[in-house]
């Protein structure tokens, strides 16, 4: 029996990761050059389960248990904040004109002249500004006190404030979560 | 880097203590993370070290994977395999990484270069083991980095961490039939190489 025949199949077996035992006993027996070849592929497929690799510096698990520490349950979105700032900011503004006015019929014949989108918003949220009117005259005793314009004004500037406030609270927590959650660098052996 | 998470779960057992140890880190238990990144860190740094070859992108990646892991540790199978998981966000982070260094044109070779050259310090099992069989590995490394990037994973997955074909080839998202081909090619490259028989 010829070598390289012997040695083509054990290449064979080799590539689809079959032993090499199995086969030509009688033939490996007799032929050191075909069981040095064996061997050297043997030693091949040992070697590819021995790679080599860098093992992590001693405090590289406590640092990775750190950073992997979970961040708290969001209990709001910072949409949520903008929405309230905006609607905050809406109602302030939309409030300076006078809110008890407003009626639908009053919104609709003033489309046509030049402050027609600004009178039906005031009519959209006709709703909010009477909310903010309420507020307002619950708040009448602060204001009595420190005086700071109509009732509608003073409660869509506590509003505004309360948003600008939310969404400044909220904006820390987000930039406080990404900031804990990026990657850090860790000095090497 | 933009991987998203593997939903399926690949088919090897639950270990009881990892399943124990999941079904408290999707409570919110910060000490079964602790217990997941103590048992799996090293191994999981190991393997990204093989794609990346240094030291700071293994740990940074690392640390990537397992922020991603535990972000959505809702999505591993009740049952399913958390280091076959893992493995899995760990290789696709580290794929990831490597494509977005290719596309920046980063020399990818030059740290290939640089771990040979340190092949002789790193550890690797059988550190008694004879000098032409220590040249045979230093020989290996070098021509793991000729090899195409999944093929190399999966010689390392399958043969070196011991992972079953079919799993391996679910961790680097080809087909069983398909990574039993690329193994093979990759065997034949690295037999060609190593006992230089494409000259003959």
């Amino acid at each position: 029996m010829k070598c390289e025949t012997v040695q083509a199949w054990m290449r064979e077996r080799f590539d689809q990761d079959l032993p090499l035992e199995q086969g030509f006993t009688g033939h490996l027996q007799e032929c050191a050059a075909c069981r040095a070849y064996r061997d050297r592929l043997n030693a091949l497929s040992v070697a590819l389960t021995e790679l080599k690799a860098e093992e992590p510096s001693g405090q590289f698990l406590n640092s990775l248990c750190a950073s992997t520490r979970p961040v708290p349950a969001q209990t709001y979105g910072p949409w949520a904040a903008v929405a309230v700032a905006f609607l905050a900011a809406v109602s302030a503004i939309v409030g300076w004109f006078n809110p008890l006015s407003v009626d639908w019929t009053v919104a609709l014949d003033a489309a046509a002249d030049w402050r027609a989108p600004l009178e039906t918003a005031r009519g959209l949220f006709s709703p909010v500004l009477m909310l903010l009117r309420d507020a307002g005259e619950a708040l009448a005793p602060i204001q009595a006190v420190a005086p700071v314009g109509p009732p509608w004004m003073f409660a869509g500037g506590v509003a505004l404030l309360a948003g600008v406030l939310f969404g400044f609270n909220a904006f820390l927590r987000v930039a406080g979560e990404n900031h804990s959650m990026r990657p850090t660098h860790h000095s090497g052996n | 880097m933009n991987a998203h998470m593997p939903s399926d779960t690949p088919q090897e057992m639950q270990d009881p203590l990892d399943e124990e140890w999941v079904r408290r880190a999707r409570q919110g238990d910060h000490a079964a993370f602790e217990g997941i990144v103590q048992r799996y860190g090293k191994a999981i740094y190991r393997h990204m070290y093989r794609m990346m070859l240094n030291r700071e992108d293994a740990e940074d990646l690392t640390q990537e994977a397992f922020i991603r892991a535990f972000r959505y540790v809702d999505r591993l199978e009740t049952g399913g395999s958390l280091r076959s998981w893992l493995y899995t966000i760990a290789t696709r982070v580290g794929l990831n990484a490597l494509r977005s260094q290719y596309r920046r044109g980063k020399a990818v070779t030059s740290s290939y270069e640089a771990h040979v050259e340190n092949a002789g310090d790193l550890q690797a099992p059988g550190c008694g083991a004879s000098a032409e069989h220590a040249a045979l590995r230093d020989e290996l490394e070098v021509a793991m980095a000729a090899l195409q990037p999944r093929a190399a994973l999966l010689i390392q997955l399958h043969h070196t961490e011991g992972f079953p074909i079919r799993e391996a080839a679910a961790i680097v998202g080809m087909s069983p039939a398909s990574a039993k081909v690329a193994l093979c090619r990759a065997r034949k490259e690295l037999r060609e190489r190593l006992l230089k028989e494409n000259q003959a």
